[in-house]
């Protein structure tokens, strides 16, 4: 399926993630589902917040499309950036899709009452993965109309 | 008062009829005389006066006139009399004779006649004394008698007396009957040989003859108690006191006499009593003397009964407690009322003759006696009591603290069992994020493997890369199953009323491919209402009916759903016409993971009945199945009944 981008432009998504395995699966995913996107890639919360930001590294960093946010990380998890995120002005207008292994309740309802986007389980079954990342594409870039 | 009385003998020629007259004229005696034929010849002064006619009125009247009607027949009778027997008579005051006077008073009177015979013929002089005052006197004197008289028949004790030579002088209806001699036998009698015991005889003569000689008694003007004799012979108590009376030759006593039998058998059936009582009693006095105790009593403290009787009462008290007894016998008297001392718990002791001391109950109360207010107390060794309550307070803390341990201990497993929810819980999320992420991995590159490469290695790579994901996968299943399994009760819901048709025909919905694949036919009856968790007991008729058409037989299978209702639960049955269980497996079979088929006959991770049986117990029920190897299966599970209020 051909991505149909309305600004004509590779999509700008930043990736959260600490696991390398799920890294190389999710660029193989978007890869493999034929999705011009700009990947970019941070290990954890405090790191997404620097690149939403444009601290140190990343004062050249875009300002991205979309955000896939993973729940479990090392130094600052998921639910903290997205909880700073909401009260950031800045920052609060960035679709902030959660794409996670917990399919605990608590988690899903906890994340959609700080306003995420989306909450998507990962699937074990790679051709599922597919599925997953090719709807997220369609979706975030052909159905939505996101701000400018 | 004398009377001057002339007789006819008296008469002497040496008299004058002058001098006669003014002798008579000058007597202090009123003075009548009478012709035998009638009329008054003669009165003087004193007659003037007593009659209150004058002399004028009176001389030549028929001497009827001075007699009141009633009795003026019988002056004629006195006339022929005198006449026909001539000689002086006196008609004392015993004759009741009355004079009429002027005013119409009848005066009474004590007359003397005397026949006069003169040359004139004969007369009758009469004498007149006036004895009013003397008859007042007499009347006041009989008035006396007659209320002593009433007094003593009126008493209500016997009352006697005797002269101070012991003979008998008044006897009372009491005495009468108290003795049962008549006053009539009784006066006169020698009072010792009535009444008397003998043994008492000789010290009742000798009493009357010391205060005879000596004027001293030891008996007289006290209560005294003594046997007295019954006219029967039979002795009884008496009570009497004895007061002597002056006379003028000398000494009466009187008796006040009161028969003591009823008193006695009250008093000895009280002491009775008090002696069968089951307690140590004892009867104390308003001086906290003891009056009367009873055997218990002396075996309680340890005296002798001779030993207590008389002493005061805090002998019965160590040391350190009588200081403060007679305040309370004080204030005892005060508001006398029952009262109740020591007792379990309390710190009263008594003490014995021994020196040792033991723990009582003191009960007391008023008592009224003949000695004036009295306490009754009943006292009440509670040593063994004390001692039974000591070992019923020592097992009630024993109790209790077994009850503390036991509660801890259940605290204690309680916060273990807690922890280990927890754990559980924590395990239920580590499984699901951090044994699926490098699950996830390995599944992932495998399968990229698959796609990119396939073809491109050799054959037996091929089918080692597809074993390789397809054991990753089951692990996943597992790892998923495990998750669920837990989740019945991390994810538990509140108890609510479900509906468990409705319930069974929203599972044939959710089954509905697999029937239509295998041809299923479900049916169930009217399944009653029932508070549970909705989605686990979906889970539950799910798992059921999803196995018994899973394990089917050669034949399109046929479920039925049914309940039965017993006193406390409903038993819910799903039978099937499947393959069937052998007994011997029917226990393991709701094992978590125990699986009875191989993956190629009948796939699944051994989950679904683990987790029935976990839903089950979670709602307080049992679940079992009967079933034979080829003959079909039947599940039971149990719902205990509960009712919204006693979510």
């Amino acid at each position: 399926m051909k991505p149909t981008l309305t600004n004509s432009r590779p999509a700008e998504i930043l990736l959260v993630e600490d696991n390398e395995h799920d890294v190389v699966l999710t660029e193989e995913g978007f890869k493999q589902a034929k999705l011009l996107v700009n990947l970019h890639h941070v290990e954890n919360g405090a790191q997404c917040m620097a690149f939403l930001r444009k601290q140190d590294p990343y004062e050249q960093a875009p300002t991205p499309d979309l955000v896939l946010l993973d729940l479990n990380m090392p130094v600052m998890d998921g639910r903290e950036v997205l909880t700073e995120l909401v009260s950031d002005e800045n920052l609060n207008h960035l679709p902030i899709v959660i794409l996670t292994t917990s399919g605990e309740q608590q988690d899903i309802l906890k994340m959609y009452k700080l306003r995420c986007s989306s909450y998507i389980t990962k699937p074990v079954d790679f051709d599922q993965f597919l599925r997953v990342i090719r709807s997220i594409g369609e979706y975030w870039f052909t159905v939505v109309v996101l701000p400018r | 008062m004398s009377s001057l009385t002339l007789t006819s003998d008296f008469v002497q020629p040496i008299f004058s009829a002058t001098h006669l007259q003014t002798i008579l004229e000058a007597a202090p005696v009123a003075m009548v005389m009478v012709d035998a034929r009638g009329p008054i010849v003669f009165v003087n002064r004193e007659a003037e006066q007593l009659f209150g006619y004058s002399r004028d009125e009176l001389l030549g009247q028929s001497v009827e006139m001075l007699a009141p009607e009633a009795s003026r027949h019988r002056l004629s009778e006195w006339q022929q009399l005198l006449l026909a027997e001539p000689r002086s008579r006196h008609l004392g005051a015993n004759h009741d004779l009355l004079g009429l006077r002027k005013d119409g008073r009848q005066v009474p009177l004590k007359i003397s006649l005397t026949p006069l015979h003169t040359d004139e013929g004969t007369f009758v002089l009469a004498t007149l004394d006036d004895i009013s005052e003397w008859k007042h006197a007499q009347d006041v004197i009989r008035n006396e008698e007659e209320r002593l008289r009433a007094m003593l028949t009126a008493a209500l004790d016997a009352v006697i007396m005797i002269d101070d030579q012991g003979r008998v002088t008044e006897w009372n209806p009491q005495a009468e009957s108290l003795f049962g001699w008549s006053a009539e036998e009784a006066i006169g009698q020698s009072l010792d040989t009535l009444i008397i015991p003998p043994q008492y005889q000789e010290a009742h003569r000798r009493g009357l003859q010391i205060f005879r000689e000596t004027g001293f008694s030891l008996i007289l003007n006290k209560r005294i108690e003594m046997p007295a004799l019954r006219r029967t012979g039979e002795e009884f108590p008496v009570e009497l006191a004895v007061a002597p009376i002056r006379r003028p030759h000398g000494y009466e006593f009187s008796a006040f006499i009161r028969d003591l039998t009823e008193r006695h058998r009250l008093e000895t059936r009280f002491r009775a009593m008090i002696e069968s009582a089951p307690m140590a009693m004892l009867l104390t006095d308003q001086q906290g003397t003891i009056q009367m105790i009873n055997a218990q009593t002396e075996a309680m403290f340890g005296y002798p009964r001779e030993e207590l009787l008389g002493q005061g009462v805090e002998i019965l008290f160590p040391e350190r407690f009588r200081e403060q007894h007679p305040h309370l016998r004080r204030e005892f008297f005060i508001h006398p009322q029952e009262q109740r001392l020591g007792g379990v718990g309390s710190n009263l002791l008594g003490l014995r003759k021994d020196g040792t001391e033991f723990p009582l109950e003191w009960g007391l109360g008023p008592i009224d006696t003949d000695e004036g207010p009295c306490v009754l107390s009943a006292i009440v060794d509670i040593t063994e009591r004390q001692k039974m309550n000591d070992v019923i307070k020592a097992s009630n803390e024993t109790l209790e603290q077994r009850v503390n341990e036991r509660t801890a201990e259940l605290l204690h497993s309680n916060l273990a069992l807690e922890r280990s929810n927890l754990d559980l819980q924590q395990f239920a999320y580590i499984a699901s994020h951090d044994l699926q992420t490098p699950l996830r991995g390995i599944v992932g590159f495998a399968q990229l493997l698959q796609r990119n490469y396939q073809g491109k290695l050799d054959e037996q790579a091929d089918g080692w890369i597809s074993r390789m994901v397809e054991s990753a996968l089951r692990m996943h299943q597992l790892i998923q199953d495990l998750l669920s399994y837990s989740a019945v009760d991390s994810r538990a819901r509140a108890f609510e009323p479900v509906n468990m048709s409705e319930l069974v025909a929203e599972t044939v919905r959710v089954l509905e491919p697999a029937i239509v694949e295998t041809n299923t036919r479900v049916e169930w009856d009217d399944l009653p209402t029932i508070l549970g968790d909705r989605s686990q007991l979906a889970q539950l008729l799910q798992n059921l009916i999803g196995n018994a058409i899973k394990y089917h037989h050669v034949e399109p299978p046929r479920v039925r759903v049914t309940a039965e209702r017993t006193s406390r639960e409903w038993i819910f049955a799903v039978r099937d016409n499947g393959i069937g269980i052998d007994p011997k497996h029917h226990d393991r079979i709701f094992e978590i993971f125990r699986r009875l088929h191989t993956q190629q006959a009948y796939p699944g991770t051994g989950i679904g009945l683990a987790v029935c049986r976990r839903v089950v117990h979670r709602h307080g029920g049992r679940i079992w199945v009967e079933s034979e190897l080829g003959r079909g299966s039947v599940f039971y599970f149990t719902i205990p009944e509960r009712r919204v209020e006693d979510l």
